[in-house]
């Protein structure tokens, strides 16, 4: 990067105790830095933070995925009496048409976390893919890149979003596929740096020096220790694909076959619950979304400073 | 400090953005499936022939590089920019429809910016000099929860709380439409524009400070363990100097910068919480263009946002070097 590119200044540069591990064990395999990440992981998890920010996720993962069986009534059936108060029968009260509230909030999750997931699973790998290919290759494949993704980052991504979503016609993957088209180049961004600085680190020129081809560093070296920064990002990534998903669908650009948060809080709005007494329709899903970003927030967040010392000095 | 060559190679690098931005908004409506004469034609049960005449009409029969050049040179070489009539507000050219809707989502913009700084900077001050204390645990943790709350939950959360419960402020729309006064500058006038931004701008603030508040936290904890911050607090400075005059001020460089990446962040929030208000903003405008698919009004709405953002954020970069002499490039 900024720093010089002599071998001999990056050899003099020794920023933090995760170099010194690293440039032991990384060079011999990848097996090697199985042990780097046992450590990670157990540093997460002694953070109460990070240990709070998993349990949120996994309870609201566990009731996605148990949805069919825990959920009390058929989101989409049409059961008795609108606007029924929380009670223990309805215990979010029912919508406009008289259907369980409660019940919606239940498969939300499921739809929710699942555009999440897959956003946050493409959003990464487009990234790690254009990141490192941008880090690794020609100064002018580099600068293509990088302007392309200058230009998504600042054309604002949600009209963007919104405009082309209403193009393709309502539809859960069509949905997933323009986030995930307009969502990695942040993460390109921060693989490229990072690719970047590690290039610099004195255990690359080594396996270098030994003989390793391009490839191999890329894959088994520089991807390695790249990982945990990638893990974090994706992890923030999911609740901005919950997010962004929600807006379509508030907007009313969603699959009207699936019932996510964000569907949820548009037949709130249309069904007029704000003048009609339905606080509870209107307030759990975004209550739920907002638990969902506290929860990456906090493991996210924690994943990166615990793998990057730069930030740990703090 | 700031080198020629910095200046050059930012301004040149905007530039190249913009060339990139011009050729996208030129290219993303023609990439989607379905054309607007074929959706015309299926819309109104239009006769064969009428949609060819229309194709030709559109200019949509020559060949994309002819398209392209006439693009280009009606959207660089004319001022105001030329992207046609628009096709909900024929025959109203698409710039005059822009630059009606566009001063209420400035207005929105800037006050809502502005309250969403100051509170987050503020917030952030207060929670590093507390630090460990009650307050840092409840402001932190507040932060963190609204840090990814919608936009629109928000203001639905808003309007039910003080347009229902509390009918204190008015829940759609910018003015009282059925008043109509002789001259804008009434103090009524202000008053009632200004209740009735008052629930938008609380949505877009209570959903945006969060990271204003993080960032600066983290940036003031730093900046207080600085050896200079001790030397002052041991020559007696007064402790609210020390935190606004010299800790505040050095923590606060990086905020300015996110201040204004996070224009195109607010502005994306502005557009559905305009849907939520009815507020007569570029944002409903957008969304109205979208379900009418009107095509000359979106790329237009494209066109000005991203130019502002990318003058925006190239004043970002060179104010940042201006303000930081420690920054060298």
């Amino acid at each position: 990067m900024r720093f010089g590119k002599t071998p001999h200044r990056t050899f003099l540069r020794q920023d933090g105790p995760a170099v010194r591990q690293d440039s032991g064990e990384n060079l011999s395999s990848v097996g090697g830095s199985r042990h780097r990440w046992a450590e990670i992981a157990i540093a997460v998890m002694h953070e109460k933070r990070a240990a709070a920010g998993l349990a949120i996720l996994l309870a609201f993962v566990l009731m996605g995925t148990l949805a069919p069986f825990i959920s009390p009534y058929d989101p989409f059936r049409l059961l008795g009496k609108p606007y029924l108060q929380p009670s223990l029968q309805h215990p979010l009260g029912t919508d406009s048409l008289g259907r369980d509230v409660f019940s919606q909030i239940i498969w939300g999750a499921r739809v929710s976390l699942f555009v999440g997931g897959v956003v946050a699973i493409s959003v990464a790998t487009i990234g790690v893919t254009v990141g490192l290919l941008s880090a690794t290759s020609h100064t002018i494949v580099d600068e293509i890149l990088m302007r392309l993704c200058d230009i998504l980052i600042i054309i604002p991504k949600l009209p963007l979003t919104i405009f082309v979503a209403a193009m393709l016609g309502r539809g859960i993957w069509n949905i997933i596929a323009v986030l995930a088209a307009f969502g990695w180049p942040q993460m390109a961004r921060m693989v490229r740096s990072e690719a970047l600085s590690i290039k610099q680190r004195p255990y690359v020129d080594a396996a270098r020096m030994s003989g390793a081809g391009q490839l191999r560093i890329t894959f088994q070296i520089i991807l390695p220790n790249l990982l945990p920064l990638v893990i974090a990002n994706a992890i923030l990534a999911v609740i901005s694909g919950v997010i962004s998903e929600a807006s379509l669908s508030f907007l009313g650009l969603g699959d009207p076959s699936q019932m996510s948060w964000g569907t949820v809080i548009y037949f709130s709005m249309i069904g007029g619950a704000i003048y009609n007494g339905g606080w509870a329709w209107v307030a759990a899903p975004g209550f739920c979304i907002s638990l969902i970003g506290l929860g990456t927030t906090f493991l996210g967040s924690t994943i990166n400073v615990i793998s990057n010392p730069r930030l740990r000095r703090r | 400090m700031i080198s020629a060559r910095y200046i050059i190679r930012r301004t040149a690098n905007s530039f190249v953005t913009y060339a990139a931005a011009l050729a996208l908004i030129f290219a993303i409506p023609r990439l989607i499936p379905g054309s607007p004469e074929e959706l015309m034609a299926s819309s109104y049960r239009l006769p064969g022939e009428v949609a060819a005449e229309l194709r030709h009409r559109f200019g949509l029969d020559q060949p994309l590089t002819t398209q392209f050049v006439k693009y280009i040179s009606n959207v660089i070489l004319k001022f105001p920019p030329d992207f046609g009539i628009s096709y909900s507000y024929y025959p109203a050219p698409v710039w005059q429809v822009v630059t009606t809707y566009l001063p209420w989502t400035i207005f929105l913009l800037t006050l809502s910016s502005v309250v969403t700084a100051a509170l987050g900077l503020l917030l952030g001050v207060l929670s590093a000099w507390k630090r460990g204390s009650i307050v840092e645990t409840l402001v932190s943790g507040v932060s963190m929860f609204l840090l990814s709350t919608p936009y629109f939950w928000i203001a639905m959360i808003l309007i039910m709380v003080f347009g229902v419960y509390l009918p204190i402020f008015p829940v759609a729309g910018a003015y009282t439409s059925t008043v109509i006064y002789d001259t804008p500058f009434r103090l009524d006038y202000i008053c009632d524009v200004l209740a009735h931004a008052a629930l938008p701008v609380m949505s877009l603030v209570i959903s945006s400070f969060a990271s204003y508040t993080i960032i600066m936290r983290d940036n003031m904890v730093s900046t207080l363990g600085e050896d200079y911050i001790t030397t002052a607090m041991a020559k007696g400075v007064k402790t609210r100097s020390i935190i606004w005059r010299h800790a505040a001020r050095n923590a606060m460089l990086p905020v300015v910068t996110l201040f204004i990446l996070r224009l195109g962040t607010i502005l994306g929030g502005a557009i559905v919480t305009e849907a939520v208000f009815s507020y007569p903003g570029v944002g409903s405008l957008l969304f109205n263009a979208i379900l009418n698919q009107d095509y000359p009004v979106v790329q237009g709405f494209f066109y000005v946002i991203t130019v502002m953002v990318i003058i925006a954020n190239y004043f970002a970069d060179l104010l940042y070097v201006f303000m930081d002499p420690r920054v060298k490039y």
